[in-house]
């Protein structure tokens, strides 16, 4: 039987693990090996993909993928042994309490030289919690978010009080065997860049799958310590960990942590200085048991051991790491480790033999060998917790928002209430009031200039160009911020990773995974985060294909021109137009994908293999802070950028080439240079020199194209444009090209022959779109 | 001219001049391509230095 015949509810045993390459050594890695026990929890609203319960924690997999995945149903799953009373009460650390730390026995051997930089990995599994321990030990800022996948990219700094030390925020990594770029990132950075120790963040709560990358960083014989972090959750829900236990059987200092909370971080801090002063590298790195199943893992582990040693040490890597790797077949080491025809042939016959006494193959014997270890840890040492309130929790809320009737409906419910919110109440509520003092301000100003008899010259530059253009910039940040503040606020709760359950078999029509809606959705607040996070995405054609959709979603600089268009031309009708506009863009969206995927990017979208964390209250400082930070950047964007851009357009407006003042700014500089383009945008309705000049500047940033037309049109917009050709200009708006930083983004993913063709894809679309809007209005006699 | 003229010069040069000091000093410190330093600029930008 197979995996995906399974019904909800039921259990069954792993048989096989089927299908080839990464995704299989994937569900190797995140412990769905033969002999464990899965359990169905629930279908996707559309029938796929299927949440599973294994190891403690739920784990979605499309049921293509869940086909590959032979089982054998059991009536009730084999509960894991209750290891509470075989369990001596003895002394162990709390939270915060010093351990033994026997690990610290090494007599202070190998002591760092004074002056050397204790540079620390932060390496763990997605999502359990790196970025609030990063924060807590550095002070920085670094957004956390409630989604695998947050940190994309490394981050550096120094621990507080530490000024000669140096910590990095690893994206989450499974394992040591890549399988998305983000992954490769971490395993990169600790094979190559070879800091001097490492902080391993194990979630208390789910520590059996957690361990598994432990199992694989013990290996490459770096110093270590191991914080295990949410202990505060674990003790809450009668959980326990046997901290010295622990670290007799793993051989480095485990120290119990809560990152949220601030508990236990100073006591990690110490160790970890300790560990990498003294480079104590683990006691222990040697799992395979002689008596496991024949111990036929435990010879062909050390038969390889022996044979590659040599080609290890001269490439660099961990003899025990790269022995792991061999008899996995991990290309990219074995490539490394330059191993003559022969040496290969004989590790070959070895590997099959291995094979052949164990009965699984080469990477499932590996895989099983290292969950047989952890699984040994967690009988002596832990007890584990029982199921936690958050988790009780998010069940009842999932019943609701990821239910086979009700998901849809709540989906387009909370779009339509963010959207309803930030347009229509608040963002709106506040844009007013900035609005009307900006406008008190300058009538202030205006009249002061006057009273001063300021040149007409100053006068102008003062209050048609900065007033007008960056004031009137300046009026939509409460539209902006409240928009990063309900996505902030969807990612926090978790409710953006149910999003893409629930999308996933929609989003696979198109080409795409369910995983592409975060980026996505992130698209709606600014381009360039979104491109950069489809780095959780694990295959190349998914990610360039997301990239290459992300302009399609309207971004948050883009809601100033509707704002501003919508209150000239179409009043009281604010919130239809706008949605219309999204809707618009997510729909040319889906007809580039369905585009992409017949054309550029043929093939299946990456499998759906992630797991739904738990719903989460956001926390406010979290959430505040970004607040701060978004406000903050349009602030110095709209000081920057917006005030330069202002001055620039006021000046070749107001000038012509003999640098003399224009009456008509028909007779400028800007007049002459945007002439050119006037005959691309006449077909439009929008053949005005003035219009071309707005949309290069949008091209600097999008904010820019408000501010000037406020520059340039004053009060005569209705002039220019008619309501259809206003309707045409937003639609070319929302689909033209992103701004320069959004470009420079795709370039760094893409290379600079995306990049180009990006500008050039998306100007043409929005043309030809802008074109059809036209035609359609004109023709219903709009 | 009178004083007042030139005071609102000096205002405008010294902000507009403060403006591309600072997309200058953003670009040259690798935090920005397009000038403007906010944080996704930044970290745009910065993480491609890290690469």
């Amino acid at each position: 039987m197979q995996l995906n015949e399974l019904s909800v509810g039921s259990s069954a045993v792993v048989r096989t693990v089927g299908g080839n390459g990464a995704l299989r050594q994937h569900f190797l890695d995140m412990g769905l090996i033969p002999g464990t026990n899965v359990t169905v929890v629930k279908l996707a609203p559309m029938g796929d993909p299927m949440e599973l319960r294994i190891r403690g924690y739920e784990l979605t997999l499309r049921l293509d993928d869940a086909s590959q995945i032979e089982i054998e149903p059991v009536e009730t799953p084999q509960n894991d042994e209750n290891i509470t009373e075989k369990k001596k009460h003895k002394y162990h650390p709390g939270l915060g309490e010093e351990g033994y730390h026997m690990c610290h026995a090494s007599d202070h051997k190998n002591p760092l030289s004074a002056g050397t930089v204790l540079t620390y990995a932060l390496v763990g599994n997605q999502n359990c919690g790196k970025t609030t321990l990063f924060n807590q030990l550095t002070g920085s800022n670094q957004h956390v978010g409630n989604f695998p996948g947050v940190t994309v990219d490394r981050k550096d700094g120094p621990i507080r009080g530490h000024d000669n030390t140096l910590v990095t925020d690893l994206p989450g990594i499974y394992s040591m065997s890549p399988y998305s770029s983000e992954e490769i990132v971490s395993r990169n950075f600790v094979l190559k860049d070879k800091p001097k120790a490492i902080i391993n963040i194990v979630d208390a709560t789910n520590i059996e799958r957690n361990l598994y990358l432990t199992m694989q960083l013990l290996e490459m014989g770096i110093p270590m310590v191991v914080a295990l972090n949410m202990m505060d959750e674990m003790t809450g829900n009668s959980g326990s960990v046997d901290i010295n236990g622990m670290e007799e059987m793993l051989g480095v200092p485990v120290v119990p942590i809560s990152a949220a909370k601030n508990e236990g971080v100073d006591e990690l801090v110490k160790h970890a200085i300790h560990t990498a002063k003294y480079q104590e590298k683990p006691d222990n790195q040697d799992y395979c048991d002689t008596a496991d199943s024949g111990g036929a893992v435990h010879r062909c582990m050390h038969a390889v051991e022996h044979l590659i040693s040599d080609h290890a040490q001269s490439a660099g890597i961990p003899v025990r790491f790269a022995a792991g790797k061999v008899v996995e077949g991990d290309s990219l080491i074995i490539d490394q480790l330059d191993l003559d025809d022969n040496e290969k042939e004989m590790l070959e016959h070895i590997i099959i033999q291995m094979e052949k006494e164990r009965g699984l193959d080469r990477s499932a014997a590996i895989a099983d060998m290292r969950f047989r270890f952890i699984e040994k840890v967690c009988r002596e040492t832990v007890v584990k917790p029982e199921e936690s309130r958050e988790h009780r929790r998010s069940e009842k809320i999932d019943r609701v928002l990821t239910g086979k009737y009700t998901a849809i409906p709540c989906f387009i419910l909370i779009m339509v209430i963010v959207f309803y919110l930030t347009f229509n109440v608040i963002g709106a509520w506040l844009q007013g009031l900035l609005e009307t003092g900006i406008e008190l301000l300058g009538n202030e100003v205006s009249v002061l200039l006057d009273s001063a008899g300021v040149n007409p010259v100053l006068h102008s530059l003062v209050m048609d160009g900065l007033f007008a253009g960056v004031g009137s910039v300046l009026s939509f940040m409460p539209i902006i911020v409240i928009m990063f503040l309900f996505l902030s606020l969807l990612e926090d709760s978790g409710y953006i990773a149910r999003v893409a359950f629930v999308m996933d078999k929609m989003l696979r029509k198109t080409g795409l995974s369910g995983r592409s809606i975060v980026p996505l959705l992130i698209g709606f607040g600014c381009t360039v985060p979104a491109v950069m996070s489809t780095r959780i995405l694990p295959s190349e054609r998914d990610r360039k294909m997301t990239i290459l959709l992300t302009p399609f979603m309207s971004c948050s600089a883009k809601l100033p021109i509707y704002a501003f268009f919508v209150s000239a031309f179409f009043p009281g009708r604010g919130g239809l137009i706008m949605s219309g506009l999204y809707l618009l863009g997510v729909i040319s969206g889906i007809l580039a994908s369905l585009l992409y995927k017949n054309t550029l990017f043929r093939g299946e979208a990456v499998p759906f293999v992630m797991e739904l964390p738990n719903y989460r209250l956001p926390g406010i400082k979290n959430v505040t802070q970004l607040l701060w930070e978004k406000a903050r950047d349009f602030l110095q964007k709209a000081f920057t950028v917006i005030l330069v851009a202002t001055v620039v357009i006021w000046f070749l407006q107001s000038f012509d080439f003999r640098f003399n003042m224009v009456d008509d700014s028909q007779n400028s500089i800007l007049a002459a240079l945007a002439g050119f383009l006037i005959p691309v945008f006449r077909p439009l309705g929008l053949g005005d020199w003035r219009i071309c000049t707005s949309f290069i500047t949008g091209f600097i940033a999008k904010e820019s194209v408000v501010s000037t037309f406020q520059i340039l049109f004053s009060d005569d917009i209705h002039s220019a444009l008619t309501t259809v050709s206003a309707a045409a200009l937003l639609v070319f708006s929302l689909l033209y090209t992103p701004c320069v930083a959004a470009i420079a983004s795709i370039r760094r993913e893409l290379g600079n022959r995306w990049a180009v063709a990006v500008v050039g894809w998306q100007c043409a679309v929005a043309w030809i779109a802008a074109f059809i809007v036209r035609l359609v209005l004109t023709a219903m006699g709009v | 001219m009178n004083i007042w003229d030139i005071v609102i010069i000096l205002l405008v040069a010294l902000a507009v001049g403060a403006a591309v000091r600072k997309m200058i000093l953003n670009k040259r410190s690798g935090k920005s391509n397009c000038g403007c330093g906010c944080a996704e600029c930044s970290r745009n930008c910065s993480n491609r230095k890290s690469q």
